[in-house]
């Protein structure tokens, strides 16, 4: 049968594959090594090295076959180390032979072991996250976010699950999701005459459903890379380290970024409601996000085991690590700025700019007080000193005793989170 | 239909079904899908709802699920067709497959319904897909059209239901998307197009009928981006996203215009109305982009024979000065190597030849551009277009000379269209002041000669239109570079200007004869020629009968007459006798230069003129022999005695002399009373003499009594103008009968009245021919000539029997003066002489009769008729050697003596030669010796000597003249 025929050279080849790195001390290890990963994308992906002849001849059957098969054997594959290598092996993006067809066939194994609750897989996918430059990992993002957000009706619960049994993934889900959607596009972009799609750079609904989902469920979601630092990561990420281009520890400076600059959100995203598991009744974006940024500011209450972490030494082994740093807030300021419709002024009540500095304030003050952020009082004041003045930034900033320039008006606390 | 109608959908055993898809996990929904895909036996509806479910459950699934219902729609269609094919063994679609069908195409609707956007691409690419796939298999089938006939493919296929369902998926999703995203709409179908054609060229009618708009700008946008993509995008950066491995320029430009060319067919204003719009308006404002749509478009219609002959005359029509400057600086900009340029240059060379409508204004346009002063809307246009439009052109010329030499026997659009305005381009050739448009008009030329049958056409358009020298030596250049590729090609060339010039204008036509005249006399020592003037005159040869008629074609061109003389001239004296065809030839060509020759004289021509001149060359040159002069001679004599115009040139009298009384009578149309002419006449006499009384005759035509009196006719042409005509025709056949060693000079007048100068053959004829002209002026002097014609002279007074005939020859004589020149060149051959003296013989007896029957003693006048016809006779007869010396001298003294001693003298002169005839039998070549003959004169001159006697007083002194020595 040609199904077993395919079956059968692929699970022999993942065996042999196995062999050698199981047994990493043995001396003619290394000559196979190379050889069999030559011959990974003939008998796997079936895709020739030349690419004049290459014609992509796996049949979206045999696909499906093939990502069945392999999210079966990470399962089963107990070794941890052996487990990773081999994933490796297969979808390194370092190689560059049939990198699209790889990776492409890697959104596909993701996206199915999402749905199968396959941890191992995910767990993998995390590392092998981390550790590839961020234009790959950004497209399998998006390849996950439009199978589960966009074309599946009810796939938000898959992944809103996977930090049951997958954190780290989760976590460098949403560090690759910030920073690829940078809300930066809005009307005034739009003004000075640049054509942008207006949406690209905004998450939809779903999406930040299931974000604000994992925040509030797990604050310390955002940490887990930090805190679940352990041998097989270190020395992956030590490897990759001097890559140019890879995502960040921690997703802390996109949330933050995100919580501030979703006032801005283009009129188009803000009309649609939807309906999700855990709460019946209509949630439209700016709910959505009053919630995210209610559970960003646990997340920054939660950040002390990771702070302890660094400060230890286990994380990559750099105590000075900074988990929000000035420069980030700083660029934070500069994107703010230019967002904000008067910059000099004092904001309207109720506008989009008091909106988004009064965030901005409590993420600073919050950061601050937990040492997420290094800044002492006076780098804080002349950090935040271009903004419009809110009443609370002028609280955060200089205390409540100092009278400012601003009218009295009872400051109003947000009651929803 | 074989497709049944709606089954039963039992609604328990869909809870089932979902029952048992729902229990398992998504793990277990894929091993259920392979293991099924994998096992026997077709779809089943349960295996198609397990599909349903898992591409709702399972994302990863999801290229599977769709690739699965794609072998479902084959399946299905494979059926249907089976039915048809073999109707009775094929059950068709069955109803299982039916309502799986239907459960599929409900799904993806409602998939579609629920979130469109999405899901559209997705399945616009699998339905896209699907569709080419399933129209390929089926392309070996027997009931399935083929692809050639559009029309019928599309009705087939429009006829099976999951055609007909996938096609419903496809454009509801195209609907989507043109309405949401339309940028990427058509990149499925041009992937699909370019994999599936042509089986699958329907889908694109289909759905470019439906949307064409949409489909046609987005087809030419996608296909632009790619384009722009792939050839300005440094390979390293070049985005993986839209572009797939295996597409490169070619790929994308054939599927481009594959799907383009299709809609062209039914949509053709709206296609071409984009592709031009897409060039006036490039998409995004950046810079270049102008440019590079138009390098796109051109790599476009590089590909396609169909779009580029629709659009060439929009193009030519939109482009300007500023929008040339504005793609030149462009391409600068794009920095390109000057390989680029010249791939360019070799890529519009390519263009044009392909170009059929329009390309002719292509060409010209072209053209325009490398003038170094545009006008029009080419003003202000860079030096920098220009040069480059110089290469362009430059490299087009070699290009099309090739292709000319190349494709000689096939029809070329290119070709035919610029052959349509070759006049157009040899005007410009002849006109251009500029040398490297010179060159390029030449070229041009060239090519279109090159090609077919055309090089006749343009050479003989250049012979027409030329007009300076410099126009000659264009001509002389192109013949030398057309001719080794044209067989034959002068002949052509002559044919058809021969065959064309009836139709031109005066101008044009006299510019043309006037050309081929001036390369006739081609002056080989200053522009060399290689022989050419040799080889045109033979050609012209083949051409003469054309030439010939054109001599005849007076009343309209009467120019072109002489010059066609002159070309025949020149013909003659450079071409033997025998080349000429005279055989055949000659009749049909003296006819036609008789009459011209007449024609001149009519018109008032004289010796010296030139056209006058070079009719007498071409007809002398024509009488070089004998046998040719006797016939030149006899038509040109014949014509001046039959035809009534031509004879009254020489004098003959036909017009009555009429006093204005009896004009108005006759204009009143009275009847004339005889008796009061002759009382009137009676009056008038009276008045005048006094000696005549009594009865005066009145002179009667016979024949015509009661109408009048006999008139005096007189001629209607002046004194003058008959003198210097018969001068005219007398030198002309002098000229003629002159010996035919080298030319002739004609300014000069004079011929040296010397035996030497002429040819006696020639004389010969001429003498016959004289004898035939009068023979057939009219019946009575054919009887004159004809009953007595023997040169006997009869005795004396035998004559008064034949004195009616004798006047009518006097007569003619008088009519027709030149014959008396002919008859003193006559008299250089006495045998020729001798034919003719029986005109002479009547002549003498009339002066006879004349003479004798006058009454007076003193001597006629020096004017009368009779007088100087007696001295012409006697002048002759000495000439002719009819008569010795010096009995021929007597008639220097007709004038000083009585009439009645002149017949005395008359008769003497008669009977020598009745007594003394010419030897008949002589040879021709030796004249008459006298001496030799032993001939006793003094009997003869007693009688002179007697006259002499009798006028002592006035003639003593001529006395001596008259002894005989012995």
């Amino acid at each position: 049968m040609n199904q077993r025929k395919y079956t059968n050279s692929v699970q022999e080849l993942i065996r042999n594959l196995e062999g050698v790195f199981s047994n990493q001390g043995n001396a003619s290890a290394s000559y196979s090594k190379e050889a069999l990963i030559s011959r990974i994308d003939d008998v796997i992906f079936k895709q020739r090295g030349d690419w004049i002849s290459s014609q992509q001849t796996l049949t979206p059957l045999e696909e499906l076959e093939l990502t069945d098969e392999l999210g079966l054997y990470l399962q089963e594959q107990k070794h941890e180390y052996v487990r990773y290598r081999i994933f490796e092996a297969l979808f390194s993006m370092a190689r560059e032979t049939a990198l699209e067809y790889r990776r492409d066939i890697l959104s596909k194994l993701v996206s199915l072991a999402i749905v199968s609750k396959s941890s191992a897989t995910l767990e993998c996918a995390a590392l092998w996250m981390k550790s590839t430059e961020k234009s790959h990992v950004v497209h399998l993002v998006l390849s996950l976010v439009t199978d589960y957000c966009v074309l599946q009706q009810n796939g938000a619960s898959d992944l809103k699950a996977c930090i049951d049994f997958s954190p780290r993934f989760c976590c460098i889900f949403l560090i690759a999701l910030t920073s690829h959607y940078t809300m930066m596009s809005s009307e005034k972009c739009k003004e000075v005459g640049i054509i942008v799609d207006d949406l690209k750079d905004w998450p939809c609904l779903r999406l930040l459903d299931i974000v604000q989902h994992w925040l509030l469920k797990d604050p310390a979601i955002c940490y887990c890379t930090a805190t679940q630092m352990d041998k097989l990561w270190r020395t992956v990420i030590k490897a990759t380290h001097s890559l140019p281009d890879s995502l960040s520890l921690t997703p802390l400076d996109g949330l933050a970024s995100w919580c501030v600059k979703t006032p801005f959100a283009p009129m188009s995203l803000l009309a649609p409601v939807i309906t999700t598991e855990e709460c019946a009744e209509n949630l439209t974006y700016s709910d959505l996000h009053s919630r995210m940024h209610y559970g960003f500011l646990k997340v920054l209450l939660a950040s002390k085991p990771a702070l302890k972490a660094i400060a230890k030494g286990s994380v990559l082994g750099n105590p000075d690590l900074q988990l929000w740093s000035k420069q980030q807030a700083h660029a934070l300021v500069g994107d703010l700025m230019s967002l904000c419709n008067h910059s000099d002024a004092t904001p309207l009540s109720g506008s989009a700019d008091e909106l988004a500095v009064d965030r901005f304030s409590q993420i600073s003050q919050i950061a601050m007080s937990m040492r997420v952020l290094n800044c002492t009082k006076d780098q804080f004041q002349s950090l935040s000193d271009p903004l419009p003045k809110t009443r609370l930034l002028e609280i955060v900033a200089y205390g409540p005793n100092r009278r400012s320039s601003i009218d009295e008006t009872p400051m109003e606390i947000s009651t929803n989170y | 239909m074989p497709v049944p109608s709606n089954p039963i959908v039992d609604g328990t055993m869909k809870t089932k079904q979902s029952h048992t898809t729902s229990k398992l996990g998504p793990q277990q929904m894929v091993h259920w899908f392979v293991a099924s895909s994998y096992a026997s036996g077709s779809f089943t509806e349960e295996r198609v709802r397990n599909s349903v479910a898992l591409l709702h459950r399972v994302p990863a699934a999801r290229n599977a699920v769709l690739h699965r219902f794609t072998m479902l729609f084959e399946d299905a269609v494979r059926s249907h067709l089976d039915h048809i094919e073999f109707q009775s063994t094929a059950p068709g679609i069955s109803p299982e497959i039916a309502s799986s069908l239907e459960l599929v195409v409900n799904t993806l609707f409602e998939l579609l319904e629920q979130s469109g956007k999405a899901w559209a691409t997705i399945l616009c690419n699998w339905s896209v897909e699907a569709l080419g796939q399933v129209s390929s298999c089926s392309k070996q089938r027997q009931t399935v059209p083929p692809p050639g006939n559009l029309g019928h493919l599309l009705s087939f296929w429009l006829n099976v239901v999951p055609m007909r369902m996938l096609l419903d998926v496809y454009r509801t999703c195209l609907k989507i998307l043109i309405e949401n995203s339309p940028q990427s709409c058509v990149d499925s179908l041009l992937k699909a197009s370019a994999s599936h054609s042509p089986h699958f060229d329907w889908v694109v009618a289909d759905v470019g009928s439906a949307f064409p708009d949409a489909i046609v700008e987005r087809v030419l946008y996608t296909g632009f981006s790619k384009f722009c993509k792939l050839r300005w995008t440094p390979m390293s950066l070049q985005p993986s996203a839209s572009i797939t491995m295996n597409e490169n320029e070619q790929t994308i430009l054939t599927s481009v215009t594959r799907v383009l060319e299709h809609l062209f067919l039914f949509h053709p204003s709206k296609v071409c109305n984009k592709i031009v719009d897409m060039f006036k308006t490039p998409p995004s404002g950046k810079s270049s982009s102008h440019i590079k749509v138009t390098l796109y478009l051109m790599n476009l219609f590089s590909v396609s024979p169909v779009l580029l002959p629709a659009t060439t005359e929009m193009f030519v029509d939109l482009i300007d000065a500023t929008r040339l400057n504005n793609l030149y600086k462009q391409f600068q900009k794009l920095n390109r190597s000057p390989e680029e340029i010249a791939n360019l240059s070799s890529l519009v060379v390519h263009l044009v030849c392909k170009s059929s409508s329009g390309s002719a204004k292509l060409i010209s346009f072209l053209l325009a551009t490398t003038c170094s002063k545009p006008t029009g809307k080419l003003q202000g246009m860079d030096k920098g277009v220009c040069s480059v439009f110089s290469k362009i052109v430059s490299l087009l010329m070699d290009d099309l000379k090739h292709m000319a030499l190349k494709e000689k026997n096939e029809t070329s659009n290119v070709f035919t269209e610029i052959s349509a305005n070759y006049e157009e381009y040899c005007n410009n050739l002849l006109i251009s002041c500029s040398t490297s448009r010179k060159t390029w008009w030449y070229d041009l030329l060239l090519v279109i000669c090159f090609y077919k049958s055309y090089a006749n056409s343009v050479l003989s358009y250049i012979l027409t239109e030329a007009n300076t020298h410099s126009h000659l030596e264009i001509f002389l250049q192109f013949y030398n570079d057309v001719a080794p590729v044209t067989p034959d090609l002068l002949d052509s060339v002559l044919q058809k200007s021969f065959q064309s010039l009836p139709k031109l204008s005066t101008d044009k036509a006299l510019s043309l004869l006037t050309n081929i005249n001036s390369l006739c006399a081609w002056d080989e020592a200053k522009v060399p020629s290689e022989g050419f003037k040799t080889r045109l005159i033979k050609k012209l040869l083949l051409v003469i009968d054309d030439i010939v008629l054109m001599v005849c074609k007076l009343p309209i061109k009467k120019h072109c007459a002489k010059l066609c003389v002159d070309i025949l001239y020149q013909i003659m004296s450079t071409t033997s006798t025998c080349d000429l065809g005279l055989g055949t030839r000659l009749l049909p060509l003296t006819q036609s230069l008789v009459y011209y020759f007449y024609y001149l004289l009519h018109t008032g021509h004289k010796n010296n003129d030139a056209a006058m001149q070079s009719c007498h060359r071409v007809l002398v040159q024509l009488t070089q022999t004998p046998e040719t002069f006797s016939v030149v001679c006899r038509l040109l004599l014949e014509a001046s005695v039959t035809q009534e115009d031509n004879s009254v040139l020489f004098g003959k009298r036909i017009e009555p002399e009429l006093d204005e009384n009896e004009m108005s009578e006759i204009q009143a149309g009275r009847k004339v009373n005889l008796l009061a002419l002759h009382q009137k006449a009676k009056a008038k006499s009276i008045f005048k003499s006094s000696l005549s009384n009594g009865f005066v005759p009145v002179s009667v035509e016979a024949g015509r009594i009661g109408v009048g009196p006999k008139k005096k006719k007189k001629c209607p042409i002046s004194q003058e103008s008959q003198s210097s005509n018969n001068e005219c025709l007398s030198l002309l056949l002098y000229r003629c009968s002159c010996k035919t060693s080298g030319n002739i000079n004609l300014n000069s007048f004079t011929i040296p009245d010397v035996r030497q100068t002429f040819d006696s053959d020639k004389l010969l004829h001429l003498a016959d021919c004289i004898i035939s002209t009068i023979t057939v002026s009219s019946p009575q002097l054919a009887t004159t000539i004809t009953l007595d014609g023997d040169t006997e002279w009869p005795s004396c007074n035998t004559r008064k029997l034949t004195i009616e005939r004798d006047l009518q020859i006097f007569y003619f004589l008088d009519e027709h003066p030149f014959v008396w020149q002919l008859l003193f060149l006559i008299a250089h051959n006495h045998c020729a002489f001798n034919k003719v003296s029986s005109i002479i013989r009547s002549c003498m007896s009339v002066l006879l009769s004349h003479y004798e029957s006058d009454r007076y003693q003193t001597p006629l006048p020096e004017t009368s008729l009779h007088y100087q016809v007696a001295t012409k006779v006697m002048q002759l007869l000495g000439k002719g050697k009819l008569v010795p010396e010096p009995l021929c001298f007597v008639g220097q003294f007709f004038h000083q003596i009585s009439p009645f001693e002149v017949s005395v003298l008359l008769t003497t002169v008669w009977n020598f030669i009745k007594e003394h005839p010419s030897d008949a039998e002589q040879s021709s070549e030796n004249q008459r010796e006298f001496k030799l003959e032993n001939i006793n004169l003094q009997p003869f001159l007693t009688v002179v000597h007697h006259v002499l006697h009798a006028n002592i007083t006035n003639l003593g002194y001529l006395f001596s003249t008259y002894m005989v020595t012995k």
